[in-house]
């Protein structure tokens, strides 16, 4: 039986191991991710062939991830290479020698289209689309690819020679770059995209979402730039007027310079530029004013795709909701969280949700928020019950929900983060960070879970039927129970309607009608 | 001898014992106690009130004179759970100094705990037996109870549980008396179903419980023996539910305050009692000062439950699913560079213990996420309560862990520089160990069969023996090692000892 798969990346700037370990046919956790930054494309191309040293750099590294692998026992193992070993006049001699030299045998050479491919399946594993179309564009070393398609199809799938070590090596020689040689660049660009115009422009999409590690990085300096926290995130949404600013600002610099940037990756700083005058073009080419970057990609759709070929489909590839489900259970049941009291906690939070959505004007896309904060409001227990409402803050922040992006998670941290203890205060950090649109939705949605989480305070699933009704300064919350089963409960929404009280000036009582 | 004393601020009275040491032994001189529940006024308002400081000034400026009367030369004055919570700590403490000239030091929870462990291992005869067939200890006091289980070779678990008698009462006040216990029940319950999840799956043969309330249950009881059976508790919990509190303060002759307690405190230890399997409850009286003066006389035996600790720290990282044999190894090769580099880094055994356990748990944080797993790792061992490590143990255990890979630590990262001067230079040296140790497990394979050091003037050799391969190992010891160069200011080199 297969148990742990490997999957090598040959890129043209790094090459990549990925070694994973399946979980029951449903899903897989990955053991060791490894990066050789080796730079294969500068030579190949500038000079159309590998280069001795590039054979050497090629084979070390190789020989490195091979005893890697061994060390690991690895029951199988798929190696691809791509635009580098594409253009190489002597990539298939290379191929051989590597193979004989390493033991390291079937090193496929992928085209470009097998390439998005492969990127899209990543992206969709990894990203709810929500029946959305969308645009990937991912940025390599020597290619640029441009996807669009949802999760069920792919509609167009075009393979560029935009890879970020390619156009630097060609364009931007100097450091710092002088203003002459990003015009040509820039003027490569408008060339290229201007013959593919008419098929690129067939497909419409809703959002563009940008991988690869050179984006990935300038992603990450934008963020570092603008608010100071230095996390490292899965998806991160950025603007076209940031992004033409730090192209700017990195043009003007030296590659001294450059390195000050907070969060830039000082092995890229050369190509970085490339990779963001290449999304530039792309978003103004579109007229899109945003992308969401995710730093998820070719690697991860190698590895499920590898999976796949060996007979093995994940539940959550079939269907996206369950995607997103899924990952909420997994990551529940990864703290012990105690289901039966999340399920319950979810369900009575949804109803009040429901009841009440008209009348304090919520957003029908709120709802996902709520239940994934319900879902996951205890988990923080798995650490340690005082503060655990801080724990499951800081799990749910770190976690790999899929389906929500950053600020998405943030917004369900805090709720989680206030479905007990204080409310909101200008101390708390996390709070304060959300822009006033996002504070108003963690007020609401809590003081919505807080009420929930206080109906089932017993954990025993007393209360399952309940109207709810709005007088000038109360809510009520009638029951279908005797009001003596309810002392508890009632008592409970009495102290934990407090924050309902403090957003909405209502007070909140339960009731038992029978 | 000249006679030594100790004064404890406890939760429900103010205590002093002065005693004199008598070949291996405690000659008690003099004993006091003044009832004050400093607890009560904790509990319910996270302060205490200008009337209780002055209340305990009173009571102190006694305390002094009998200290002069005595002749002590020698005191400690401590204070537990009464004062480490409250917010006016640090007016209260220098109030009384400036009024009485005692300084109090807060004895955190882990070492409060250490010292009553040892404090019993030295009073009960049989203690070791006890521990062999495993002992839960509780005590229900104002706001929590105090839960521990020791058993040798198994555990060391202890858990602080917000359901104490009068919090219950705070809680669920609103509720009629009529429907008090069914939602007390309730609520306990579901306190105790959530500590079920977290805690070992053992049984413990004996049930030890402190505090006054269990004093008074055994009076009433039990007053002839020494244990309360637990079916006569269920018993009396059902008498009790039928009376009121004017009843039950009237039939057994209680403070009004102990009749209100005594239903939920009740309910507390049965439910207890049965988590832990136990069918009776021994009351013990642990006297804080007693231990106090104990180890003031140097009574109390060094190495304090450490199989028992280790095996909690292990069960830890189980929780966390870390790689068992990696970290083992780490930990074990980390102590041993430690041992070696003696001359270099001049830390002491202490330090040795807290890179032990850093070591143990370094990587736990990729139970979370593998990216910034360091972060992840800092995160949930600065959230570890462990018996027998002080808060600032674990922050120095946390700090050494999160930097045991990528940066270095910096001015502008807060875990490091809230820490204070020493135990900054502290966690550099053991970081520096800890990064070392780890590349030499690199492979996860434990590859490594021993290492010798060598210091010599200008660098320091690390002779390593591999079983097999090892390449990984040597690939990354060159690039962990420039921490170690930097705080020690010396190079090291790893070289491949063949034979």
């Amino acid at each position: 039986m297969i148990k742990r798969v490997a999957v090598v990346d040959i890129g043209s700037n790094s090459v990549r191991l990925l070694i994973s370990e399946l979980i029951e046919k449903k899903n897989y956790k990955i053991l060791i991710d490894e990066k050789d930054t080796i730079r294969l494309g500068r030579e190949v191309f500038e000079k159309g062939v590998f280069g001795s040293s590039s054979i050497r750099r090629i084979k070390r590294t190789l020989e490195k991830f091979k005893k890697i692998m061994d060390d690991y026992e690895v029951d199988h193992v798929r190696v691809v290479a791509t635009a580098a070993f594409r253009e190489a006049a002597n990539a298939v001699e290379v191929k051989n020698f590597i193979s004989k030299e390493t033991g390291i045998k079937n090193i496929e050479i992928i085209s470009g289209k097998e390439e998005g491919r492969l990127i899209f399946l990543g992206v969709i594993s990894n990203f709810d689309l929500k029946d959305k179309q969308a645009l990937i564009v991912d940025i390599g070393g020597g290619s640029c690819e441009l996807v669009i398609g949802d999760t069920d199809k792919i509609s167009y799938n075009e393979s560029l020679n935009l890879g970020g070590t390619r156009l630097t090596k060609f364009f931007l020689k100097s450091n710092p770059v002088k203003s002459y040689e990003l015009e040509m660049l820039e003027n490569h660009l408008d060339s290229v995209f201007k013959r593919i115009k008419l098929a690129a422009k067939k497909h419409d999409f809703d959002m563009i979402i940008g991988t690869g590690g050179s984006l990935n990085n300038f992603t990450k300096i934008i963020h570092a730039l603008d608010k100071s926290n230095g996390k490292n995130d899965m998806f991160r949404e950025v603007e076209l007027n940031d992004v033409e600013k730090l192209c700017e600002d990195i043009a003007s610099k030296t590659f001294r310079q450059r390195l000050k940037l907070p969060g830039l990756d000082k092995k890229r700083v050369d190509i970085i530029l490339a990779a963001g005058l290449v999304i530039k073009k792309v978003m103004k080419f579109y007229g899109k004013n945003a992308f969401t970057s995710l730093s998820k990609g070719l690697k991860d759709g190698l590895m499920i795709d590898t999976i796949n070929r060996l007979g093995i489909i994940f539940p959550y590839q079939h269907d996206s909701e369950l995607l997103k489900e899924h990952r909420i259970w997994e990551i529940g049941h990864r703290y012990n969280f105690e289901e039966k009291h999340a399920e319950n906690v979810t369900e009575l939070s949804i109803r009040l949700f429901e009841q009440l959505k008209d009348d304090f004007g919520f957003d029908e896309r709120w709802h996902e928020y709520l239940m994934a904060a319900a879902m996951l409001h205890d988990i923080g227990y798995y650490i340690s019950h005082s503060a655990h409402h801080k724990h499951s803050q800081y799990l749910i922040e770190n976690s790999d929900l899929i389906g929500y992006d950053e600020r998405e998670k943030d917004i369900i941290a805090q709720i989680a983060r206030y479905h007990r203890k204080s409310l909101p205060k200008k101390t708390h950090q996390g709070y304060q960070n959300l822009n006033n649109g996002d504070k108003e939705i963690v007020n609401k949605l809590a003081s919505v879970l807080r009420i929930a989480d206080a109906m089932d305070r017993s954990h025993l699933e007393t209360i399952h039927d309940f109207r709810v009704s709005i007088k000038d300064n109360e809510l009520i919350i009638k029951v279908n129970a005797p009001e003596s089963d309810l002392f508890f409960e009632i008592e409970g929404v009495s102290k934990k309607g407090d924050m309902f009280t403090w957003v909405f000036d209502k007070k909140v009582v339960l009731k038992g009608i029978k | 001898m000249s006679a030594i004393a100790a004064i404890d601020l406890g939760a429900n009275s103010i205590r002093m014992t002065i005693a004199e040491k008598k070949e291996d032994k405690l000659k008690i001189l003099d004993k006091m106690e003044y009832p004050l529940r400093l607890g009560k006024e904790t509990f319910l308002k996270r302060y205490i009130s200008p009337e209780a400081l002055k209340e305990t000034i009173n009571i102190l400026k006694v305390f002094r004179r009998k200290l002069v009367e005595y002749a002590v030369k020698r005191y400690r004055a401590v204070a537990t759970s009464a004062i480490r919570a409250i917010d006016n700590q640090d007016f209260f403490l220098e109030q009384v100094r400036l009024k009485t000239g005692i300084n109090i030091e807060i004895i955190e929870k882990s070492e409060e705990e250490r010292l009553v462990y040892l404090g019993l291992a030295l009073e009960i005869k049989d203690f070791k037996d006890i521990v062999d067939q495993g002992v839960t200890f509780a005590k229900v006091g104002s706001g929590n109870v105090e839960f521990s289980m020791l058993k040798t070779n198994e555990v060391f678990f202890s858990r602080s549980i917000p359901i104490g008698g009068l919090r219950l009462r705070e809680n669920l006040k609103k509720v009629s008396e009529e429907h008090f216990k069914d939602a007390m029940e309730k609520y306990v319950h579901s306190d105790i179903k959530m500590l079920k999840q977290s805690m070992p799956k053992i049984k413990t043969k004996n049930f030890f419980a402190s505090g006054s309330l269990v004093k008074v249950l055994r009076q009433i009881i039990s007053p002839s023996g020494k244990a309360i059976p637990r079916k006569k508790l269920e018993q009396f919990y059902k008498e009790l539910k039928t009376m009121t509190i004017g009843q039950l303060a009237e039939k057994y002759d209680l403070a009004n305050e102990y009749a209100d307690l005594l239903l939920p405190t009740t309910e507390v230890y049965i439910n207890f009692l049965e988590l832990t399997g136990c069918d009776k409850i021994e009351c013990i009286n642990v006297s804080f000062t007693g231990c106090i003066l104990n180890q003031m006389a140097g009574f109390f035996k060094s190495g304090f439950m450490t199989k028992q600790i280790w095996k909690s720290a292990i069960s830890i990282g189980d929780k966390y699913h870390f790689d068992k044999p990696h970290a083992l190894r780490v930990s074990e090769l980390s102590v041993k560079i430690f041992d070696q580099l003696k001359p270099i880094h001049n830390l002491s055994i202490k330090h040795r213990y807290l890179l032990k356990l850093a070591a143990l748990w370094h990587d736990i944080g990729i139970f979370i996420k593998n990216s910034e797993h360091h972060k992840h790792s800092y995160y949930l061992i600065s959230n570890i309560e462990m018996p027998g490590l002080s808060s600032q143990d674990v922050q120095i255990i946390a700090t050494v862990a999160r930097y045991h890979r990528r940066s270095m630590p910096k001015k502008y990262h807060l875990e490091y520089t809230s820490l204070g001067n020493k135990a900054r230079v502290v966690v550099s040296k053991l970081a520096a160990i800890l990064r070392l140790a780890d590349a030499l497990d690199r492979s996860h394979k434990q590859l490594v069969q021993d290492i010798n050091i060598d210091i010599e003037d200008n660098e320091i050799i690390i002779n390593v023996k591999f079983n097999e391969g090892g390449w990984l190992e040597k690939i990354h010891f060159d690039k962990k090692k420039n921490l170690f160069s930097r705080v020690f200011g010396i190079n090291i080199e790893l070289i491949e000892r063949l034979k």
